[in-house]
């Protein structure tokens, strides 16, 4: 038998879709067997909670942070630029948010006035916070997956910093949280045919994805960062500046995530607390979810929900089956590797001959 | 006598081929024990591929090569060295930074692993006074003039006690003197029953020092014939055929005169990679509706100079004007609409995934280009293309050479700065895209060619400047005769 690999010049159509479907396939049969053998849960109950997660109405609650960052990602990554720093970022907008609605805004201000006011603030934090690691990158080359990561930290020491010391609130009992934010504030969500929709940012990831989409399809600045991300060195020979795409794609990406904050703060906590309970790794699973959705904007969304989905169903499984939240985790790992290894296919066109 | 003049070395029906480009077709040529013989043939007639094929550094399609008697496969440059055939490159491929002994110590892996230069030198020291060949072992490799280097790669060759050596174009940056030497050189060595392939295209190099002559055109053999046999209008006339005509029809363009000066370089220190100087002190200016030829030897700095003109690079020292502006406070969007740029590696301007229009579109001024006016410019330039939606990877590599010279010169930027343009392309294409740059210089178009290959820049160039030795000179005006540029070399 011989294997025959050749490179790909036309990837067919729905190419992309089959290998995701097939990957996640794949590794819902892994996890499903490694499961069954260490555990003896029968298949039918894992699949039942991952069922429940897909159906369940509070998956919508993890989809705004997933895909906002998420949505936030696909930019630096078509370009090349690994921004792993969606958790540093989402807190900076999560750090932001409640300065501004503690420290900053009159008691009584109007929702419609105080809101916006906040949600720009935190996009600029996220998206500012990001602009360090961007600025090092354009202008030393700091390589910035470390610088991210890095970063990271800095945020969560400086928000626990923040909670443990002078912004501990008064009428929280010695707690490491903050007082709660003016209820004007809240963003509550609305009952919209029989589940609770967030009414700011469920439409805010539509409108953002859709824009993205129109931006890569589109504009000239999509098509500099997609160049850009498919040879650095033709973009630089065309004219393309390093340092715009750099700087754009991470301004952009961590203003999404400190949107995610935002709304982590406004719509959840209602206050900042311990700050690894505000983020709780959405950054980093944000990064599985544009993976998944090999970054098409459209795609985040349905990747962001499945994603959601398994988390939420990471909490039946501990009540149907006494399982923590790690089988979950088993089958999110198994989806990445897949989803990877997978991407071979994409490139190359294996044939047996025999 | 007799003795020394049997068969050494055989290949049977030899093939390759480049994709669509067939470099070699059912190639036979019988190579004797103590003869030099010459293979000669036009630029593209497939001297150098057999060479490199003998060398290691392709692999052939089909065919045979026997060796004493004995059929042996070849298909790397050790399987090529340990059967004894040692190759003499045309453009000497030597570390910059490192001494003599230093470079040949690397090409020598039978001296262990622990070893230093102490060594080869031995060895190095009995062989360079045997020929007289004038090395100094100590001294760096930048400091070496072309000669000097070429008679390291010869050592290099020889230190492998080769049975079969093979010079590449030997003469190509040769003054007359050095010449004369070179031929001595190698009769003394035809002279211990050697064999010496000589790869040339110079009908009176051939005549002058070899024994028989191997005639190729268009990847055939026409004929081998003996020295005493042969005389120069048969030669001419079976190594052209009936193409003679059509040779050079570039010097029928007509060009304007120069006219104002729209480049202009004055002292400026140039750096590699790693933040070493590398070209120091350059001063060069290139005035509309010319070409200027910049020749240099590959790693001598060519590649450094064209990306730092083109804003890619930090430099220091005096002062780099283009159209008036300078260089440093052009940013790159402007910069790509003033200047036409090719790199020295055609992966570096194209997006191998994207289709020919994108590609085009890569360009900001061409982002609104019609696909009709694309379509044209395919046509206008002969690139071989089925349609616009054809990815870039799926093209040949003269092809892409051509769609992006195209790319860059359809808006017709005032200068353009070519790195190496005509590199690993086919004779046909070369032509092609001098003619396209004839045309752009016409149009009042100017180049700043920088090109490791002398002939190119001889023949295309208004006015020619060498890199040598860090130091850039450039001959008068008018004066691009190979003999002043090799002069510059020594």
């Amino acid at each position: 038998m011989k294997i025959i690999i050749r490179r790909r010049f036309v990837e067919p159509p729905y190419l992309k879709f089959t290998l995701t479907i097939l990957a996640i396939i794949i590794s819902l049969i892994i996890s499903m067997l490694i499961i069954y053998a260490t555990a003896s849960i029968p298949p039918t109950k894992f699949l039942y909670s991952i069922y429940s997660g897909l159906i369940d109405p509070s998956t919508l609650r993890y989809l705004i942070p997933l895909t906002l960052s998420g949505l936030g990602l696909i930019l630096p990554y078509k370009a090349g630029v690994w921004n792993i720093g969606s958790e540093g970022q989402l807190l900076a907008g999560a750090i932001a948010t409640t300065y501004i609605a503690l420290y900053i805004l009159p008691k009584n201000i109007v929702g419609y006035i105080g809101i916006p006011i906040i949600l720009i603030a935190s996009v600029l934090a996220g998206g500012g916070y990001a602009l360090i690691a961007g600025y090092l990158k354009a202008k030393f080359n700091l390589n910035e997956i470390l610088s991210t990561l890095m970063l990271n930290y800095i945020m969560i020491g400086l928000g626990n910093y923040l909670v443990y010391g002078p912004w501990r609130g008064e009428t929280q009992y010695g707690y490491p949280r903050t007082d709660i934010i003016p209820n004007q504030l809240w963003i509550n969500p609305i009952q919209f045919g029989g589940i609770n929709v967030n009414p700011v940012f469920i439409p805010t990831i539509i409108i953002v994805a859709a824009a993205m989409h129109y931006l890569f399809k589109n504009t000239r600045i999509g098509y500099e960062i997609k160049v850009y991300g498919l040879n650095p060195d033709a973009a630089l020979h065309s004219g393309i500046s390093k340092t715009k795409i750099i700087l754009v794609t991470m301004f952009l990406s961590g203003a999404l995530a400190g949107l995610a904050g935002a709304a982590e703060i406004l719509s959840i906590h209602r206050q900042l607390i311990r700050v690894q309970d505000v983020s709780a790794g959405y950054g980093y699973m944000a990064i599985l979810v544009t993976w998944l959705s090999r970054m098409d904007p459209l795609a985040t969304i349905l990747s962001g929900y499945l994603v959601s989905a398994l988390i939420a169903s990471g909490y039946t499984l501990q009540i149907i089956a006494g399982l923590t939240i790690g089988a979950v985790n088993l089958f999110v790992g198994g989806l990445l590797i897949l989803t990877t290894a997978l991407d071979f296919l994409l490139k190359y066109e294996v044939k047996l001959k025999w | 006598m007799n003795m020394d003049k049997e068969p050494l070395l055989f290949i049977h029906n030899l093939s390759k081929e480049f994709g669509p480009i067939k470099a070699l077709k059912n190639v036979s040529i019988n190579f004797r024990r103590g003869e030099i013989h010459i293979i000669l043939g036009e630029n593209g007639a497939g001297k150098t591929t057999l060479a490199k094929i003998l060398a290691g550094i392709y692999r052939i399609d089909s065919g045979d090569i026997i060796l004493d008697g004995r059929k042996i496969r070849i298909r790397n440059t050790k399987d090529s060295l340990k059967n004894g055939i040692a190759i003499v490159s045309q453009y000497p491929k030597l570390i910059e930074q490192l001494t003599v002994a230093e470079n040949l110590l690397l090409a020598m892996d039978k001296y262990g692993y622990l070893n230093t230069t102490k060594s080869i030198e031995k060895d190095a020291k009995e062989i360079i006074n045997r020929y007289g060949l004038n090395i100094d072992l100590n001294k760096k490799v930048y400091t070496l003039s072309f000669s000097e280097r070429q008679r390291v790669e010869i050592l290099k060759a020889l230190l492998l006690k080769p049975k079969v050596l093979i010079l590449d174009e030997p003469t190509t940056l040769l003054t007359d003197k050095e010449k004369l030497h070179l031929y001595k050189f190698i009769n003394s060595l035809r002279n211990e029953g050697r064999l010496i392939i000589v790869i040339t295209h110079r009908i009176d190099e051939a005549l002058n020092i070899g024994d028989r002559i191997t005639i190729l055109r268009n990847g055939e053999v026409i004929t081998t014939i003996d020295k005493k046999n042969a005389n120069k209008e048969m030669i001419i006339h079976e190594m052209f055929g009936a193409t003679v005509e059509k040779e050079k029809q570039l010097k029928l363009s007509k060009r304007n005169g120069p006219g104002d000066t729209v480049l202009s370089v004055v002292g400026v220190d140039i750096y590699d990679d790693y933040g070493n100087k590398i070209l120091e002190n350059i001063t060069l200016e290139l005035r509309e509706g010319e070409i200027h030829g910049v020749f240099g030897l590959a790693g001598s700095g060519l590649k450094e100079l064209g990306e730092t003109l083109y804003g890619l690079r930090e430099y220091s020292g005096g002062k780099i004007t283009i159209l008036g502006q300078d260089l440093r406070r052009i940013d790159r969007d402007e910069m790509a609409n003033m200047v036409g740029y090719i790199p020295d590696n055609i992966l570096k301007s194209l997006i191998l995934d994207l289709n020919i229009e994108q590609n085009y579109r890569v360009k900001q001024r061409l982002w609104r280009i019609q696909e009709n006016y694309m379509e044209h410019i395919i046509n206008k330039f002969r690139i071989k293309a089925e349609s616009l939606k054809q990815n870039a990877g799926t093209l040949s590599g003269g092809n892409l050479q051509k769609l992006a010279v195209s790319r860059e010169i359809i808006l017709k930027p005032k200068i353009l700065i070519a790195i190496n343009p005509t590199k690993a392309l086919d004779h046909i294409s070369i032509e092609t895209l001098h003619n396209i740059f004839m045309e752009y210089i016409n149009e009042g178009g100017s180049i700043l060619l920088l090109s490791e290959d002398i002939n190119e820049v001889i023949d295309i160039s208004d006015i020619v400047s060498v890199i040598t030795k860090r130091k850039l000179r450039t001959l008068e005006r008018g004066i691009n005769k190979r003999e002043h540029v090799l002069e510059l070399l020594a």
